[in-house]
């Protein structure tokens, strides 16, 4: 009896400091894989551009967005607050071969299918002058947790998702701060890393 | 006669004696030949060893002298408890002991490996990010100068549009600054 007593207080203390253990892992199992977000848009399994004619590419996820949040506060804070409700930015842009026109067409549309098919809501649908844009957004509730661009325009394709919490008029007040060629300026940095 | 054998239980049952040197010789040969043949006994022996040489390492220290008058005065007035096997005292140290190390490895293998970056690589996610969002807000622009056939009917019905539509207005605005740029630039 006492043999029993003192092997159940073993396994007793054994299972509470593993239950202890498995207290730190909660919040790493309870944060949800960007994948499984519903503001996800899967650039890289749509491949809209082939890998070898990607010219920019952009992956930011949530703990270095977190950080780029924080780095930016004191010097932007209206761009801090933006990315701050943000759990991913996925961009993938780049020239494509006129030829191959209607291969980047395809694949564009099948892009807008996946989107349809997710519930996804299209916001703006234009195509003018061989250019498209797409414009489609992913609501939960009233608020917008996913944005997905699909654009062609002379001869470049652009590909871009933002999941979290998307506000428009943020996005439109910090556009306001990139006329003057700040856009192209920003461009030239980034093709002057990826060249070193 | 056969030479007697250990089973693996029975043998489990001793190891904390053993390596405590509690057991007679006789049973001590037992156990080596049990764990000369059986390598998850063997194993389990030299964990036992290992905590034992760990628990020894930890330093001494005096308890506070309230705490031994309590104990003084609880002994004076409880009833002696009845004798427990000393062989199965140890084993809840030892399990504590084991439960301790098994929290740390824990600890070391869930918290990721956070290498945290430097300030030339946040400045350059910092440039992505903008560039992203500078992107965004081009191309929508871009899409409502040219667009007249395609607007969604439910753009300005729903309320979370709103702040889109402010904002393409905004937008439109800026792109149109970076247009006038690019053509001063290629004339």
């Amino acid at each position: 009896m006492k043999r029993r007593t003192m092997k159940l207080q073993a396994a007793g203390l054994l299972l509470a400091v593993s239950g202890l253990t498995a207290l730190p892992a909660a919040p790493l199992a309870a944060q949800t894989p960007i994948d499984e977000m519903p503001g996800y848009f899967p650039l890289e399994l749509l491949d809209v551009l082939a890998p070898e004619d990607v010219s920019i590419e952009i992956n930011l996820r949530g703990a270095m967005l977190r950080m780029i949040s924080s780095f930016t506060d004191e010097e932007d804070p209206e761009f801090a607050a933006l990315v701050a409700g943000l759990d991913a930015v996925h961009v993938r842009s780049g020239e494509f071969d006129p030829n191959e026109m209607a291969d980047v067409g395809a694949r564009v549309a099948a892009g807008q299918r996946w989107l349809q098919d997710n519930g996804w809501l299209a916001m703006l649908r234009v195509r003018d002058e061989g250019e498209e844009v797409y414009i489609y957004t992913r609501e939960v509730g009233v608020e917008i947790v996913g944005l997905a661009i699909l654009a062609l325009e002379s001869g470049e394709a652009t590909a871009i998702n933002l999941i979290g919490r998307i506000d428009p008029d943020q996005i439109g007040r910090l556009a306001a701060g990139f006329g003057g060629g700040g856009l192209e300026d920003l461009q030239e940095r980034l093709d002057r890393e990826v060249d070193r | 006669m056969k030479p007697e054998t250990l089973s693996c239980d029975r043998a489990s049952g001793l190891v904390e004696a053993c390596v405590d040197g509690d057991l007679p010789p006789a049973e001590r040969a037992l156990i080596a030949d049990h764990a000369a043949a059986c390598p998850a006994c063997a194993e389990q022996i030299a964990l036992a060893e290992r905590i034992r040489a760990q628990l020894r390492r930890l330093p001494r220290q005096d308890a506070p002298p309230r705490v031994i008058a309590s104990i003084k005065a609880r002994a004076r007035t409880e009833r002696p408890a009845a004798a427990v096997d000393p062989r199965w005292r140890r084993p809840l140290w030892a399990a504590l002991a084991a439960a301790v190390l098994l929290v740390a490895v824990a600890v070391s293998l869930l918290t990721p490996d956070r290498h945290a970056p430097s300030d030339a690589e946040l400045i350059r996610a910092a440039d992505e990010a903008r560039y992203a969002l500078a992107r965004v807000a081009q191309l929508t622009s871009q899409a409502t100068r040219d667009a007249g056939r395609e607007l969604s009917p439910r753009l300005l019905a729903r309320p979370a549009m709103d702040g889109l539509a402010r904002s393409l207005g905004r937008a439109r605005n800026a792109a149109d600054a970076i247009h006038e740029d690019e053509g001063g630039a290629e004339s």
